[in-house]
């Protein structure tokens, strides 16, 4: 799978050296509250592990596609040069009439705030829709996951419901909002907001 | 035929041919560096040709040779895609990559961009197995994108090019190939 570049960022597909990274970055309770309850919480030791253990078949399968976020003036830096976030995108699996493609992501704590994912997702949506031809993808997160939603709304999903969510977060959350976005709307708004896709600045 | 009509990378923007593409991509044919390893330059009308070829390849495969244009300036600067090879050889059917950059635009790692993200498409969309490149065995600079890209050079694959006459000095040529990474079989 091809490196994705951005104005700061390089995405490459994940890989297992990566699991150091992903336990530093990863398990802290502000990050896991707005993901599935199926992440498993306390996170044990393995938890990275397992995670590529789960996924990297499935990668491999070409099922999905699990992009590492890292900042290029890291790059080559052995102390600071690492995985500092994930862009997963899950295709439908082929062999699951109901699977439908969707897409998560997290970013470390001390990297938030700073526009990185929405310039991430920007290139992977670039991706997914462009390189995969992916017509439409439903994306969820939980109604207080603010962050998340920013990124949604600057990037072109449209928000089409709200729906309970009882156990379906860590966080517990009572309400999930639904987004529909498409390859027309995504389009519509790299090209409005003049962003590059996988360049956005 | 659902066709793929554009792909974005990050300095590039890779797209179906227009009516205005035609004289800078005749520009491009009629540049002798350009067209170092091919058998001569481009006439206006070989050109314009060569695109409707093109466009026919796109209406019936659904893929195709892009037209790539600089991101920002819109400025054409060739061409990169996908094709099945269109003559017999050892190695066929096959489809191949292929890519033509204007001279201007050379040293600027265009011609990889772009190809990295068709290697892709092929793989991941087309679900294509192999991907094929081919160059006259004196092509550096198009072999070394070959590699770049991760290629493998099939030594015994090496061929003449039918289109080419005997003893002319293009005409034996290497193949690369590069298999798909997707595991078909979980």
């Amino acid at each position: 799978m091809a490196a994705l570049e951005t104005a700061r960022l390089v995405l490459r597909s994940i890989a297992r050296t990566d699991a150091q990274a992903i336990r530093k970055h990863f398990p802290h309770w502000e990050i896991v509250k707005y993901l599935t309850s199926a992440v498993p919480w306390p996170y044990p030791d393995d938890g990275a592990e397992k995670y590529l253990d789960t996924f990297l078949p499935k990668v491999a399968a070409g099922i999905d596609h699990i992009w590492g976020i890292r900042l290029k003036a890291h790059l080559g830096d052995t102390l600071r040069d690492e995985v500092i976030g994930i862009v997963h995108f899950h295709g439908a699996d082929p062999a699951d009439p109901e699977d439908v493609p969707t897409r998560g992501f997290w970013l470390a704590r001390e990297h938030q705030g700073k526009g990185y994912m929405t310039e991430a997702v920007f290139a992977v949506n670039s991706y997914i829709f462009d390189v995969l031809g992916v017509p439409r993808l439903v994306i969820k997160n939980a109604r207080d996951n603010i962050g998340s939603r920013r990124v949604k709304e600057k990037t072109g999903a449209v928000l089409i419901g709200v729906e309970p969510s009882a156990g379906k977060y860590l966080g517990d959350y009572a309400e999930q909002e639904v987004w529909e976005l498409t390859a027309e709307n995504f389009r519509r708004a790299r090209d409005a907001a003049g962003k590059t896709g996988q360049g956005a600045t | 035929m659902k066709t793929i009509d554009r792909i974005e990378t990050q300095r590039l923007i890779l797209r179906r041919w227009r009516e205005e593409d035609r004289a800078p991509f005749a520009d491009i044919n009629a540049d002798p560096k350009v067209m170092e390893y091919f058998k001569s330059p481009l006439t206006r009308a070989e050109s314009d040709s060569f695109i409707d070829r093109i466009e026919n390849v796109f209406e019936q495969n659904g893929y195709g040779f892009w037209a790539v244009e600089e991101r920002g300036s819109g400025k054409l600067l060739g061409l990169t895609g996908l094709a099945p090879v269109m003559f017999q050889a050892s190695f066929t059917p096959a489809v191949e990559i292929g890519w033509r950059i204007a001279s201007d635009s050379w040293g600027k790692g265009y011609a990889p961009e772009a190809a990295r993200m068709v290697l892709d498409v092929g793989f991941h969309r087309l679900r294509l197995p192999e991907i094929v490149a081919f160059t006259a065995v004196i092509n550096k600079n198009s072999r070394r994108v070959m590699e770049k890209l991760g290629m493998t050079q099939d030594v015994a694959a090496g061929f003449d090019h039918p289109n080419l006459p005997e003893g002319h000095m293009l005409r034996s040529h290497v193949l690369y190939r590069m298999k798909s990474p997707v595991n078909h079989v979980m």
